[in-house]
């Protein structure tokens, strides 16, 4: 992520964390189930595996692998990504699915089965004086 | 008028789909709605429900089928909008026939109209604060583009695969006078044409359009009255989502779920199915979906498209009118479309593009999530 003035926040519509040291991995906010122990992208009230009411906020795993993926060449319409870019279906570690743009490598080097890793994605607005930042999955692993 | 009285699909009409910027909504559907009313041969006072299916875009939202059945006539039926985003006028017609079957009426009218601007298909849902939207999300090709990969790189098939199906569609719909596209395109042109999300390449897209369908449904009894050589609407089942730990919730909905529930209803197979319409709103549509209905094993699809297996002289045609990819879809008037073309084809009269010995027919009409399924036989 670029260095830049004011402080990063993070885009409207999606939740996640923003942590301080650059050196810690953001990751996507979550919901579990107390009862089954399932795992939603997203903010949920019921558990989809088992009914049960009342999930847990939790963080989810930054690690993930592309299930499926697409190279977008046709801008839509309010997009502020210019194409080619990639979009994916990220199966993240502890379980959930996620949709996100993959960053940090070349669009045709994206494959199913990549390991993936969050990262942050500067999207070049302001807000109130504040940067707003998406989330992107790129290529890594544990290690990385 | 009983109680699990046989369901008979007594007429259908079109109006044909395409742009047509001086017609209005109403007008598209009233000609359609004529067109049924003539086909089956009984009056608009007659009809005893009306069922809209429609999405939403240009025009007036709320009361659309208020006003557009009342310009068929008013007599007093209970008229209801239904929207099941592009399965908006399957999931009518299922519910006409739920309240026949029920005994509630004798004879049903579904209309399905739409008129679209062109462009790119944003996916339905929740993004109200545009998230996805910025970030270039939720893109319909995508959509499809993602099940596209997952499907090459689970069982190897090709981005030829998907060409031939938008190749055989064409042609098919060069045979429909009521087809927005009617002429034919060779595969290096379909791998030529623009890239949109890989591997779909423009071509592979079905348009944006302007149309009208319209399908009358009645009891046995009261069909008994006014044709030999009746369709029946023989099963019918819809479903949405399923959960799943192990799996991406990608697709259409759960095709292979509710066509099981489709063909135990109707008492028969895959096998018995000769001719089939599915949703091709783009190329992975077809070869996903017959994997789907059973006339393939998972991962064959490919090369049976390839090898002609879904030709009109095929072992399973479909889509023999040319599909969303040619014929068109305006999303609302779509199900009604298929089921029209179904219908023709097991009455004989689809001329140039008629299936011989079709004797059972499928339509699989699906909508961001939700999937219909219906069966027809003579």
């Amino acid at each position: 992520m670029t260095a830049g003035a004011g402080t990063p926040v993070a885009i409207k519509g999606a939740a996640f964390t923003i942590p301080a040291d650059p050196a810690e991995r953001p990751q996507l906010r979550g919901s579990a189930c107390p009862s089954c122990g399932a795992r939603f992208a997203g903010q949920r009230a019921i558990c989809l595996g088992c009914g049960h009411r009342g999930l847990d906020e939790c963080l989810l795993s930054p690690l993930g692998v592309v299930w499926t993926f697409t190279i977008v060449h046709q801008k839509p319409p309010g997009a502020i990504l210019e194409p080619p870019y990639v979009i994916a279906q990220i199966r993240l570690q502890d379980g959930p699915f996620t949709q996100s743009i993959v960053t940090g490598c070349s669009v045709t080097d994206v494959r199913v089965g990549m390991p993936v890793v969050m990262t942050l994605y500067d999207t070049d607005r302001m807000s109130d004086g504040d940067r707003v930042v998406a989330f992107a999955f790129r290529p890594g692993t544990d290690a990385t | 008028m009983s109680i699990g009285e046989d369901v008979v699909v007594l007429g259908v009409g079109l109006h044909p789909f395409g742009r047509f910027p001086t017609k209005s909504l109403d007008d598209l559907a009233r000609e359609a709605g004529l067109a049924a009313l003539d086909d089956a041969g009984i009056e608009f006072n007659q009809v005893e429900a009306g069922y809209l299916g429609r999405v939403g875009g240009t025009g007036p939202p709320v009361g659309v089928g208020m006003r557009i059945f009342g310009e068929l006539g008013q007599h007093g039926i209970p008229i209801t909008n239904i929207e099941l985003a592009c399965g908006s006028s399957s999931r009518s017609l299922m519910l006409a026939a739920d309240a026949i079957r029920a005994g509630s009426v004798e004879t049903a009218m579904v209309i399905g109209a739409e008129k679209m601007e062109r462009g790119m298909l944003r996916v339905g849902g929740v993004d109200s604060d545009g998230y996805a939207s910025l970030m270039g999300l939720n893109v319909m090709p995508a959509a499809y583009a993602m099940m596209a990969q997952r499907h090459m790189s689970e069982f190897g098939t090709k981005p030829e695969h998907f060409a031939q199906v938008s190749v055989k569609s064409h042609r098919n719909a060069m045979h429909n006078p009521n087809a927005q596209y009617r002429v034919a395109i060779t595969l290096e042109e379909v791998l030529a044409s623009r890239m949109v999300c890989e591997p779909l390449t423009l071509y592979q897209c079905c348009p944006t359009s302007d149309g009208a369908s319209a399908v009358i449904l009645a009891s046995a009894s009261f069909a008994r009255r006014h044709t030999n050589t009746p369709v029946h609407l023989r099963a019918w089942a819809g479903g949405s989502p399923v959960y799943s730990r192990e799996r991406s919730p990608q697709g259409e909905g759960p095709t292979g779920l509710v066509a099981r529930r489709a063909y135990q209803k109707a008492g028969i197979g895959p096998e018995d199915v000769r001719v089939t319409q599915v949703h091709d709103a783009f190329t992975p549509g077809e070869i996903l979906t017959i994997e789907e209905l059973g006339y393939v094993k998972p991962g064959e699809g490919g090369p049976f498209v390839w090898e002609g297996g879904t030709e009109i002289t095929g072992r399973c045609p479909v889509n023999t009118d040319g599909g969303l990819l040619s014929r068109g879809h305006p999303m609302g008037a779509t199900g009604g479309a298929m089921v029209t073309e179904v219908v023709r084809q097991l009455r004989g009269q689809a001329g140039p593009r008629q299936v011989a010995g079709a004797r059972a027919g499928l339509v699989q009409n699906a909508g961001i999530g939700g999937v219909n399924v219906l069966i027809f036989n003579t």
